[in-house]
Parts: structure tokens; sequence; C-alpha cells
């Protein structure tokens, strides 16, 4: 029988190959990918929105990761592009569908939207283009579960497009309303809402969003926890109007009067009456922080309102969008105030064992200096000399370099936070937080993201390429953990914001003869260092411990007299950490913006105070700054 | 192996005398503060850390050019050099043959050349272990630091064979050669330079190629053949000069 090796060897290479191809684009494609981009396929451009991966699975249980990648930077950004990758694990039951939400934030739509489904035995992937999606306004979404919301000319005349969406399709992510205008309510149920969805929704009103709750006869649903704590007023019930004069004269003069007009009944808790008819709040509104809340307690889903002919105007008006309000610049940051920072010995010696390597340097000179000593007075032998050289050097070289790379005190890597909180209404703040994280060896870190900051976004590298930049995003458990590698002595700048509760109330009045100012601290942490510039005046106001309450008058008087010898320059004043001098200097009030000209400033260092960026890893040293500022303008003749 | 009455010679005069502890200390002298003050004082630009992230590569390169340095004048007999009996009565007189000659300055070469190493080790190997640099490449710096001083130092025996008795000349000779070595030949072809391929070697980055009547030569061979011929001839022409010394 013959028997050739060349044969046998392809049939059993052949065979397997065979069967494996026939296969395996069978068992791929049992996994298909639907995705739902925006808000019902709608974004806005340049803004951050949501995506919905569902992941529909027609074979066996399998497991894998989600991935959404989009690319950032590059172009007329003036830096080098980079991905930033969003990820999630699914295990996907057999014959079942199971979804995934990221928010993406792509730096343009001319690169598509790749996202892919990977795991042991089946890879899918299927590119989008954003193109076809995006909307140059931001969206004004619809929660109702009332088929009356067709007839709303919500949109009428305005650029905005009207999405509605059910209380499910709210996103669990604050970041993911970046391109909302408004929320508008109108006979919604939030009962099914879960926490996440709540505070994303708290956050970015907070932030700045615009809730509008428009009235309904069903006004029980106004009732509800869920909703009530976004109203102004408490709902008791529901009452008819013969005639709403307010409403008629501010928004139907030229319509036919209102007669016979169902409203909600309420109380005033928060904000003010805009109009209102028999002591009812008929129009109210209340800020929460840089948000607005509008309520209308009409009911314009029904006739007699749904056909009136100044309802367009009256939602002309609800949706306006407020105007900006002034803040103060944020804090400046990029490589070389992070470099300047990084080079400071208070923060050097963090990370770099200058002590230890003087001591090592120092022991080392010394016992050479000894065995010379003991050679030249014939104290030892030649072998002994040796011997003892060797000894020294080995010992020296072996236990330094356990010491210095596996010891000591060098941390793989330094996260350091600078956070500059701006006072806003009702107790709250807005926080910009800088971030760096300085590495000393390479190795990938996992940053996470507080609840409640929003806009965390990574600083691009000049000097880095597209895969040194890349960035996952892994979205687990409602806290997202940003994943990023760093070589050794290589470091990575973010950015990120938040608005929440921080009562520390700063008021400052100016008298005929005198200007005051009222610190109350009320919330759980000291204030320290905290300084007062006013023009030609630079006062330190010691500390202010959590709990307090201080108040120092300034003479108007003397202030002019001592003008000329204290300038309020910041750059004069000294802390007790040099770093806290330098944030000062470079970060948040950088040489470009100047010393706050014109107005007071107030601010202080808050001890342990709100930090949205942290790595859970011992070998990682955490720096965190947190500073408060007030700025007062001042009156054209004070300055 | 033997290496006979002239490796005798030159250790008694260097080590058991202490004459060559001058050398040792001078390197330790310099070498310590660099090391120190790179890791120390603050870096001079936003993107090229001169501090701890370029500790090794400081060091490795202060290391490489006092070591070398040394190397040729501890070569070149600077060190006590009324101490040396002349090459001619060693050849002629004591009836010491060429090669063995040969080996035992090879030989002394190797083993101070072996000592300036051990004695900065700690110091590098310290550096090394704060840059966060690969063990791989700590070994590769050492065998090219041993590699350029023995390459140089050949040199300085070259120059110790060819003038023996005009001192002036070889000192002037072996501190040109170190020069143009280490600061001139980076004008002629950077790779060439061992300092340029030093800091390439350690920063991971490829060096422009030599095109030579169009052909292409990677950057690495034309280091390593540039030193082996410096060596080579070095080698050679102390060898001629020796043999010159006998005929005479």
């Amino acid at each position: 029988m013959s028997f050739s090796i060349t044969k046998a060897a392809l049939a059993f290479c052949l065979r397997p190959t065979l069967i494996l191809l026939l296969f395996s684009p069978l068992y791929a494609a049992e996994v298909t990918l639907d995705v739902q981009i925006g808000f019902h396929g709608l974004f806005q451009l340049d803004r951050p929105f949501p995506i919905k991966i569902e992941v529909v699975n027609q074979g066996p249980p399998v497991e894998g990761t989600v991935e959404a990648a989009v690319w950032k930077g590059g172009g007329a950004k003036g830096s080098g592009a980079f991905a930033v990758y969003h990820r999630r694990r699914l295990l996907v039951g057999a014959g079942a569908r199971k979804s995934a939400s990221f928010t993406i934030d792509p730096g343009s739509i001319s690169r598509p939207l790749v996202v892919s489904f990977r795991g042991p035995g089946s890879s899918v992937s299927k590119e989008i283009d954003l193109r076809r999606y995006f909307a140059p306004a931001p969206l004004i979404l619809l929660l109702t579960e009332s088929n009356l919301s067709a007839v709303f000319p919500l949109n009428s005349g305005a650029a905005n497009p009207l999405v509605a969406v059910s209380p499910e399709e709210l996103p669990s992510d604050a970041r993911a309303y970046g391109g909302v205008a408004a929320v508008v309510f109108y006979e919604p149920s939030l009962r099914e809402l879960s926490g996440a969805q709540s505070g994303a929704l708290e956050a970015w009103l907070a932030s700045g969003g615009k809730v509008i709750v428009l009235g309904s006869m069903h006004y029980a649903l106004y009732q509800e926890s869920a909703l009530a704590r976004f109203l102004p007023v408490r709902v008791t019930g529901l009452r008819n109007f013969s005639a709403l004069p307010g409403v008629q004269k501010a928004y139907g003069q030229s319509a036919p009067p209102l007669t016979n007009i169902p409203a909600q009944v309420s109380t005033l808790v928060e904000g003010t009456s805009v109009i209102e008819e028999q002591g009812i709040p008929i129009l109210a509104q209340a800020s929460r922080a840089k948000g607005k809340i509008l309520y209308l307690a009409l009911d314009v889903g029904r006739p007699p309102l749904s056909r009136w002919e100044g309802l367009p105007r009256l939602f002309r008006d609800l949706l306006a969008s407020p105007g900006e309000s002034p803040t103060a610049p944020p804090p400046a940051w990029d490589e070389a105030i992070f470099s300047q920072l990084l080079l400071n010995p208070s923060l050097t010696s963090s990370y770099v064992p200058v002590r230890a390597f003087f001591a090592g340097t120092f022991f080392y000179l010394t016992g050479l200096g000894f065995l010379t000593w003991l050679w030249q007075g014939r104290r030892l032998s030649g072998r002994a000399l040796g011997v003892s050289f060797l000894s020294i050097v080995i010992f020296s070289s072996c236990g330094g370099y356990l010491y210095f790379n596996r010891g000591g005190n060098i941390p793989d890597g330094v996260l350091l936070t600078s956070t500059l909180l701006e006072p806003l209404p009702d107790g709250y703040v807005e926080a910009s937080s800088n971030v760096a994280l300085f590495s000393t060896l390479r190795r990938e870190y996992d940053l996470v993201l507080e609840s409640g900051w929003t806009d965390f976004e990574p600083l691009a590298r000049r000097a880095a390429g597209a895969e040194d930049n890349g960035l996952v995003v892994e979205e687990e458990g409602g806290r997202p953990r940003f994943r990023t590698s760093l070589k050794e002595w290589d470091y990575r700048l973010f950015r990120a914001r938040s608005v929440s509760r921080f009562p520390v109330r700063v008021e400052f009045e100016t008298q005929p003869n005198k200007r005051v100012l009222k610190v109350a601290n009320q919330s759980a942490r000291d204030l320290t260092e905290c300084w007062m510039i006013l023009p030609g005046e630079r006062v330190s106001l010691g500390d202010i411990p959590s709990g307090s309450v201080r108040v120092r008058e300034f003479p108007l008087a003397a202030a002019a007299a001592d003008g000329r010898a204290a300038q309020g320059d910041l750059r004069e004043i000294l802390f007790n950490d040099p770093m806290r001098a330098l944030l000062l200097r470079y970060s948040y009030f950088p040489r470009e913006q100047g010393r706050p000209v014109g107005a007071a400033l107030f601010f202080g260092w808050v001890q342990g105070g709100p930090r949205g960026v942290s790595v859970e890893d011992e070998r990682v040293s955490a720096r965190d700054f947190t500073l408060i500022r007030a700025l007062f303008p001042l009156g054209e003749e004070e300055e | 192996m033997r290496l006979g009455p002239v490796f005798r010679e030159a250790v008694e005069i260097h080590l058991v005398e202490g004459h060559g502890f001058a050398v040792y200390f001078y390197l330790m002298i310099l070498l310590a503060p660099v090391v120190f003050l790179t890791l120390f004082l603050p870096s001079l630009d936003t993107q090229v850390w001169v501090g701890p992230a370029q500790l090794f590569k400081v060091s490795a390169v202060a290391a490489m050019i006092l070591i070398v340095y040394f190397s040729l004048r501890v070569a070149n007999q600077e060190f006590a050099p009324w101490r040396f009996l002349p090459l001619r009565r060693w050849l002629v007189e004591r009836k010491v043959t060429l090669a063995e000659m040969a080996r035992a300055h090879l030989a002394i070469l190797s083993l101070q050349i072996l000592l300036l190493i051990l004695l900065s080790a700690p110091l590098l190997i310290w550096a090394g272990a704060i840059a966060r640099v690969r063990t791989g490449a700590m070994i590769s710096v050492f065998l090219l630091i041993f590699f350029y001083a023995l390459a140089y130092g050949v040199w300085g025996l070259a120059a110790l064979a060819l003038w023996e008795r005009k001192s002036e000349i070889r000192q002037v000779f072996v501190r040109a050669l170190f020069i143009a070595a280490m600061f001139v030949s980076a004008a002629l072809y950077l790779p060439l330079n061992p300092i340029a391929f030093l800091l390439s070697f350690l920063g991971e980055k490829e060096m422009a190629p030599l095109v030579v009547l169009g052909r292409r030569w990677p950057a690495d061979a034309a280091h390593f053949i540039f030193h082996i011929l410096v060596l080579g001839s070095g080698w050679l022409t102390y060898r001629r000069a020796l043999g010159k010394e006998i005929d005479s």
C-alpha cells in the first residue's frame, strides 16, 4: 500500500479548515446589531448624544464586548486625532436581545461611528454614517404618555426639532443631554424613572438645562413625588377659570378671549409667579443652580386651549433660550501649566526619591573612601580589598535597584486634580476640575468619574500618536471608567465639570462708606487661607471652619489711603503649599486673563473639596487642590 | 593565561601603590554630582524631561564620556608615568615578546575599564531603576560603554607606542582623538557618534541610515562597523609601533 505524506497532511489540514469556513459565517451571523442614534435618530451637531446598541442573539448564549468607537481631535483642532472606545460586557442568552447605552461625543461626523460585538466565536461590526442623523440646533424632548401631544405647536417657527420620548427612553447619563435645549413634561408618569435617570436629569438641569412642565386635567400625576420635585409649586387640585386676563394680555391680545378654562390649582413652593389668577400661579418659574424650571398650570393638549391662537406665542416664550449668565473664565489647563506644577519641588518630592538617592550616593562614596583609607594605611590585604570593593559595589547596586525599582516611595503614578468652585444660587456651585495623571512607568490606569460629573474630556496631546491618545470608556455599574495607557514618565490631561450642592454663601455689599463681605460656610468642609482682593487692597481672612459665618467690613476711606501701598496683585500672595501659588498664578488667574479689574474677589481653599475623578489604586498617589472663588463687579465709580 | 611582568607592573603602580586611585576619584567626583543634579534640578523644557525620565540617559552618557576619557589617559600612562619601565627596555633588555607586551597592555586596559564601570555601576543602576529602564537595556549600556572605552582606549596604547618619549604629543593626541570621537563625529554623520547612538538606543528611536554610493546601510551597522574599524586600526597601529621599537 502506498502512502503519501503530502496528501495525508493536506487531508489532515484541509478538512477542519473547510468545516471551520463553512460553519463560522453561520455562527457569526447569529448575532446582529441594532443601533439607535440619539433621540429617535436625531442629535445636535458637536454635542454629546446617546446611542443604544441592541445585540440580538438568535443562537446559543454568548458573552462578549459591545463597543462603539468614535474619533476625536485632529484637523482644525490642532491636535492629533485619537479614538475613544466605549465598551461594555454583555451576556446575551439564547434567542434573546440585550442592549447597551453609551454617551458618545465624536469630534466630527465625517468619520463613521463603528459599533461592534466581539465574543468567543462571534464578531459583528457595523459602520454608521452619522451625517444622516444630525440637527444643527438643540433638540426639545417632549416627555409624555399622552397621545394629545401631537397637536402641540411646540416648535412652531423654531429650528429646534421636537422629539417625543417615553420615560424609559430618558438617558441615565447627564452628558447625553448635551444637545437638548429643553425637556417638556406633559402628563408624564415618572414612577418608572430609575434613580440614575432621575439623577442625570437633575444634574443636567442644574448645569444649565431647562424643564417646562405643562399642566393637565390629570393633576394627580403632578402630585407624584418623582415629578413634584421638579415643580416650583405644589399641585392640590383642578379649577375652571371663566377667564384668564393675565394670559390673554401676555400672549393673546389679538386672539379670541379664553373662557371656561380648566387649570391646576397649586401653591408656590419656590421661585416666582409670572402670571397669577386669583392668587393661583398660572405660570411660575424657578431656578435650579444654572437651570430653569417653568410651570404652566393650563392643559394645552385639550380644548379650549389647544385651539387657542395665542398658544404658539406662549410656547415661543416658554422655549426661548435664556440669556447666557455671565460666568468667570474657566481655569486654564495645558501642558505648559502642568509642567510648571510637575517640576515644583513640593510635587517632585512625592514621586522622585531625591533624599534616598542622595543618602545612597553619600554612603556609597563614603564606603569607597573608607576602603581607600584602609588600603593606604596597609590595614587590608589585596584580597580583602578586592572582596570588600566587590561587596560594596554588588550590595549597593542590588540593594539600590530593589529599593528604587520595587520599594521606596516612588508611586506608579500621580493624580493631580485642581478644582475651581464658582458659587451659584441656591447653595450650588459650578465645579471645573482639571485633572492630570502622571505615570512613572508604562502601564494602564482606570480613572473613575464620580457621579454628577460631566463633560469629562481628555486634552489631546500634540506630541503623541493616535494609538497613544486612545481612550477606552468602560461603562459598568453606572460609574464610567476611563482607561488610558501611559508610557514611563508620561502624562495626560483631562477636564471635567459638575454642578452640585456645596452650601457656601458669599455675599458682598457696598454701602455708602464701607464694603461688607459675608461668608457663610454651611458645607462640611473647612475653608483655609481665604483672601479678599479689592482694588488697592488685599486682605487675608484666614480660615473659615465648617458651620461658621465670617463678616468683614472694609472701610472705603482706608482702601483709598492704602491703595498705593498694597496692590491687589495675586502673584504676591504666598501660601503654605507653594503648589497653591502656582495654581493660582498659572491656572485660576492666568497671566493672559490678568488680575480681575474693577471687581472684588473672594477666594479660599477647600479642605478635601469635591473631586470629580479618582484612581482606585494604592500605587497612585493623589494630590487635590480645590479653590472656591466669587467675583463681585464693582460700580464704575469704584474702579 | 600568564600575563607576565608588564601586567604586574601596571597593577603594582595603579592598584598597590594607589597611583590609579586618582582616576577613580575623578570619575566619582564628576559622575555623582551629574547624576544627582539631573535628578534634582528641574527641566528646562516642557516636552523634554531632563529630570527623572532622562536620569539614566544623562547618567549613562556622562559615565561613557568619563570612562572613555580616563581609559585613554590610563592606556597612555598619564598617571605616574615615571614609574613605568620604558617599552624598549621591556622588549629589548627584559626580552618580553611583542605578543606578551600587547596582551599585558590589553589586559590592564580591560581591567581598568572594568573597574571604572564597576565603580559607576551603582549610580547607573539606581538611575536606571528610578527612570524605569529595562534591565536588558541597562546591561546593553554597560557593554556599550566597555566597547567604546576599549575601542578608543586602544588608541591610547597606540599613542604610547608611537611617541613614548614625547609625552606632550601623546597627551595632545589622545585629547584630540577624544574630542573628535565624542563631539566632532556628530557633525560628519550622527550615528557614528557614541553619545547620539547611546541616546537613540535608550530612546528607542531609529537613526537615519548611511547612504554611500546609492547603497543604504542601517545606522546600527554603520556605527558598529565604524567602531570595530577604530578598534582594529588602533590595535594594528599599536602593534606596528611596538614592532618598530624592537627593530630600532
